[in-house]
């Protein structure tokens, strides 16, 4: 049996056809590495990409009422927003963000908050959550579209855009008992026209927090409720920030392989139990804050998600990090605890 | 019926034997006699090292020269006067004893005061002391670059009472 001949065409058909395979594979096999991410767009998340797009091409000023749910009674703050050479500015200038970075201003220069800008590829929200799209009602006399997001029957989140530009006008966010823990609304919108300039934007300190770090072979890939971890970040000091997402809301997780320092904590928490794990719990405008310990471990969960995932939340790192040999070393070292 | 005494490594130091064995001023049975304890009293050798580590350390101090005047003042001095004849000389060895006695007490106390200390300050040292307003920060920072901007950072109002 003769072997065939490889003309020079043919040789390039095989590398052709090989390429192809191998371009196959590749986006096969991450495909496969990434089993959160979306197969395709939702509502909430096109709107919301818009959203963003938007800030960078457009300029206007505003101001925002805030309500929240605070540790005993609701609490209410008006902040200015102004979005202005592709970026926006937050809280008198407080707070500055652009492309995806978001830095803070401390005294007179700049602390980097966000500097890394790349799609971590969160789930589909379809996994989790129904979708709906709606007439929204006006606010600051301008259209809306409105997104409902909605679990088990109940809405959980409430998103109003802007028909014409696509900026997020108003947003609602409900507990799983149905109970409302935040709301904005624009109370004004002027000067709003096509972006004129480009902004100058500070440096990224190299030693800055938010750099993408890998995934530590111990941390839990998935939680109850549906979250999937979609990221691992740098924080500041030897603090893991590991991100988990439901396809609606963000968990961020700040590990500490160290127990708790508990009077270290801020007034104000409230002492709450999760089964056997004691934790504390604060409830901010950015939604609850909750600390724990487990396995000789710290843990600091901060997320808008409800009450019913926060509870999967901790039990489930709790459990995962909390081994029989941690009990073991626990139960001998407990006598010497300083807690 | 016998007397027992019980030997410390503080009462061995001051048994005059000790001393004349390290300057090997004994007599044969005698320091047999001591050499047999020094072998099997911990009491006794210890007294031996710590005696001799002074004696050593004195020894290493080199001599003293005396300012110009000083003998002869010494030796037309009328030891009577001022002091009274009774006037007690002092044991140079014993005074370096009671010196290494007081030193290691002092080192004892200061060791003891550290381990406060450590106990006191390692705890805060050695346990998380999350910064939570930071961590609410980076966090809706983090929700900033892939949600909205205007909603993820309008909130980050009213950290303050969070701490730093």
């Amino acid at each position: 049996m003769t072997q065939p001949v490889r003309t020079p065409a043919r040789a390039r058909r095989v590398v052709r056809a090989a390429l192809i395979a191998a371009s196959v594979a590749t986006i096969g096999f991450g495909a496969m590495e990434l089993p959160g991410a979306a197969a395709s767009p939702n509502p909430a998340d096109t709107q919301l990409d818009r959203a963003r797009t938007a800030i960078r091409n457009y300029e206007f000023r505003g101001t925002v009422s805030l309500w929240w749910r605070g540790q005993h009674r609701g609490q209410a703050e008006t902040i200015a927003v102004v979005a202005v050479d592709g970026a926006l500015r937050v809280d008198d200038g407080r707070f500055l963000a652009e492309q995806g970075r978001t830095w803070m201003r401390t005294g007179k220069g700049w602390t980097t908050l966000w500097s890394d800008t790349r799609d971590v590829g969160a789930p589909s929200a379809a996994r989790k959550y129904t979708v709906a799209r709606h007439s929204g009602p006006p606010i600051v006399d301008r259209p809306t579209r409105l997104i409902v997001i909605r679990r088990h029957g109940r809405t959980v989140e409430r998103i109003a855009f802007d028909r014409a530009t696509g900026l997020v006008l108003g947003r609602d966010r409900f507990d799983s008992s149905g109970a409302p823990t935040m709301r904005l609304r624009f109370l004004t919108l002027t000067d709003l026209h096509p972006r004129r300039g480009a902004i100058n934007a500070p440096d990224v300190g190299v030693n800055a927090p938010g750099t993408r770090e890998p995934v530590p072979e111990d941390a839990p890939k998935s939680l109850t409720g549906g979250f999937v971890l979609v990221d691992a970040r740098r924080g500041d000091d030897h603090v893991t920030q590991l991100r988990y997402n439901d396809g609606v809301f963000e968990a961020s997780v700040f590990t500490e392989t160290r127990p708790l320092d508990w009077d270290s904590l801020p007034a104000g928490g409230q002492e709450i139990h999760y089964g056997d794990v004691r934790a504390r719990r604060y409830r901010t405008a950015a939604g609850t804050v909750i600390v724990w310990e487990a396995g000789n471990r710290t843990f600091t969960c901060v997320t808008g998600a409800t009450s019913t995932d926060q509870v999967g939340i901790v039990k489930a790192l709790s459990r995962s990090h909390d081994s029989s040999w941690d009990k073991v070393i626990r139960f001998v070292t407990s006598p010497f605890s300083w807690s | 019926m016998t007397e027992h005494h019980e030997s410390t490594a503080e009462t061995v130091a001051d048994d005059p034997r000790l001393s004349a064995w390290l300057d090997n001023e004994l007599a044969p049975a005698e320091r047999r006699e001591v050499d047999e304890l020094l072998e099997t009293d911990s009491d006794w050798s210890d007294a031996r090292d710590d005696t001799a580590s002074v004696r050593t350390l004195v020894r290493d101090l080199g001599a003293a020269e005396p300012p110009v005047g000083f003998l002869e003042a010494l030796l037309t001095a009328d030891v009577t006067d001022e002091h009274g004849p009774d006037e007690r000389v002092t044991d140079l060895d014993a005074a370096h004893r009671r010196r290494l006695r007081r030193s290691t007490a002092a080192f004892g106390a200061l060791a003891a005061a550290a381990a406060v200390l450590i106990a006191v300050i390692v705890p805060g040292a050695t346990r998380a002391q999350p910064a939570l307003a930071t961590d609410v920060r980076v966090h809706q920072a983090g929700v900033s670059s892939s949600s909205d901007p205007v909603s993820a950072l309008a909130t980050l109002g009213g950290l303050s009472r969070l701490g730093k």
